[in-house]
């Protein structure tokens, strides 16, 4: 997206708010009933939420099994669901968002972390046959923040059959951390009890998302054990007064995204592609810095999502020489929290038999770019290429990396 | 060597740091302009080497890793007595912290005698004038230690020469 003339491509850290809420707002500003209230506006807000619930749900190819909960998004989601739930044994992989981490921490659970393969990368005793859990979640980032990488649902399947083979009397729940392939990355839900979305990925208001879950396996932990409590709007999931505003224009937009997935995921294919053309043949020209892309130009990717290493510049240096015209993030947007560089790169590497020296290599120089399909081939080619280019030229003349040949 | 909390490169305990501060960096127009200010790089246009250690009056020092994210090099070139710096230039990879101190820091020694440059005096400068953020204390500091690095080296080659 210009704004102005500035080019943002920082989509997955937020999008700017989408047309269609532009359009629809007023309209929609005048749901502003309670909808609890017994009077003609308190209906007329109540029936726009269950008609908007039902529309959404049906849009997402969901059953009549599944449901959803509002939230204030993809981090409240996944507490929910932690706290609801509340395992004893939690397994997620070792490149989730600080809101899974976290999260777990703040559980009594044992963690385990499992890398690409399927290798355990901590405390491998946890899962022992001595050990009795009763309830398991298996929390895992379906699209990567960082890197785009899809873990597919199969994957997790499996992972789920040799957890239940060693505990069948346990309950297991699935849930994936969706925030970067909602309404973005065509995705198998069959078999996953529940997914957390932000809203804000997508072009709608920050500070609002949801738990979209399976009523049968879900639904009691979430209404039994919810994490907000209060006046039981939301059958009792969430308390606080329900947004019929915010229901009803997100039921829009994501009618309009499911409506062109797969268009706008072809578009986004070709618009990352022309990036894997003009970055390398921009970086080769100099000899003091290299090019590594971590994020691959194939299907196990988000195609809106292209993270790579500018070898011999920081990533920050980089983000910050080309900030006036161009927005792109160093990994992660809380990875500046933290100097050390990237943990989710540093893993990612890690699992691939990467030195720790060049782990802490790419993690800090890595740079992500991230879009939606409004982006063009034109605004790739007369913005993007000359800014990024006149940055890397002097940057690279203060590097002092040697290419390896 | 790797900065989880406590960099063992510049001492600075970043996890206080990052506590104290929110998201994003904000650099001051001036620590902008001496990053892309390419005076002081070691570079010409045409990416040649200005300054080459081995010659008799060029000392050159480094500080950093890759793994603390910052390296720079900066080599002095000094007048017969090895006395006053003539000349100064750097390489860095590292971030907009560590390229407009180590710029703005040639500019600054440059004409100064060597012996008689603080490198601490030089750092508290550094950050001062560039207005840098707390959380980029640490790339102030190389400059004044690579100065330090070089004064060593100065030292122990005239020992030797005594003995």
């Amino acid at each position: 997206m210009i704004n102005g003339d500035f080019l943002y491509l920082d989509y997955a850290a937020t999008a700017p708010i989408s047309n269609i809420i532009m359009r629809s707002y007023y309209e929609a500003v005048e749901i502003f009933g309670n909808p609890a209230a017994f009077y003609k506006k308190g209906e007329e807000a109540y029936q726009v939420i269950q008609k908007s619930k039902q529309n959404i749900l049906k849009n997402l190819n969901h059953n009549e099994d599944w449901n959803i909960m509002f939230t204030s998004g993809a981090t409240e989601s996944i507490n929910s669901i932690f706290y609801s739930f509340n395992p004893d044994l939690i397994i997620t992989t070792d490149l989730e968002h600080h809101a899974v981490k976290e999260a777990v921490k703040h559980t009594s659970a044992n963690w385990i972390q499992i890398n690409l393969f399927n290798v355990i990368t901590d405390t491998p005793n946890y899962l022992s046959k001595d050990k009795d859990y009763n309830r398991i979640l298996i929390s895992i980032i379906g699209v990567n923040n960082e890197t785009g990488l899809i873990i597919p649902s199969e994957k997790i399947q499996d992972i789920k059959k040799y957890v239940q083979n060693i505990y069948p009397n346990a309950v297991i729940i699935i849930h994936i951390d969706f925030t970067q392939g909602f309404c973005k990355i065509p995705y198998d839900m069959t078999n996953i009890d529940c997914y957390s979305f932000s809203a804000h990925k997508i072009g709608f208001f920050k500070g609002f998302g949801g738990l979209i879950y399976k009523k049968s396996t879900v639904e009691s932990y979430l209404i039994n054990n919810p994490l907000i409590k209060g006046g039981h709007q939301q059958n009792g999931l969430r308390s606080g007064t329900e947004n019929p505003t915010f229901i009803y224009l997100l039921d829009k937009l994501i009618e309009e995204h499911m409506n062109n997935l797969l268009s706008n995921y072809q578009k986004a294919q070709i618009l990352k592609s022309a990036f894997y053309q003009i970055l390398p043949d921009i970086i080769k020209k100099y000899n003091t810095i290299d090019l590594l892309f971590t994020s691959k130009n194939t299907e196990d990717y988000s195609p809106y999502i292209i993270n790579f290493s500018v070898l011999g510049i920081e990533g920050e240096s980089l983000v910050s020489a080309i900030g006036n015209k161009i927005g792109i993030s160093t990994g992660s947007a809380c990875s500046e929290e933290d100097l050390s560089g990237s943990e989710v790169i540093k893993n990612y590497y890690k699992q691939y038999g990467t030195s720790s020296e060049n782990q802490d290599l790419y993690a800090n120089s890595a740079v992500r770019i991230s879009f939606d399909t409004t982006l063009t081939i034109n605004q790739i080619i007369d913005i993007f290429q000359p800014e990024f280019e006149n940055a890397i030229k002097t940057l690279a003349r203060a590097s002092i990396y040697k290419k390896e040949n | 060597m790797s900065c989880n909390g406590q960099c063992d490169t510049c001492n600075v305990d970043h996890s206080v740091e990052s506590a104290n501060r929110g998201h994003g960096i904000s650099y001051s127009p001036l620590a902008i302009q001496y990053a892309q200010n390419t005076t002081y790089l070691n570079r010409d246009e045409n990416f040649n080497q200005i300054l080459v250690e081995n010659n008799t009056d060029i000392f050159y020092g480094e500080f950093g890793s890759f793994a603390c994210g910052d390296i720079v090099n900066l080599w002095v070139k000094l007048d017969k007595d090895l006395d006053t710096i003539l000349d100064a230039k750097f390489l860095s990879t590292g971030c907009y912290g560590s390229l407009s101190s180590s710029s703005y820091g040639c500019e600054q020694i440059i004409g100064k005698k060597l012996f008689e440059i603080d490198s601490k005096q030089l750092t508290q400068d550094i950050m001062e004038n560039l207005e840098l953020p707390q959380i980029k204390k640490h790339c102030s500091i190389f400059i004044g230690q690579c100065l330090e690095q070089i004064k060593e080296k100065i030292k122990k080659s005239s020992e030797k020469a005594e003995k």
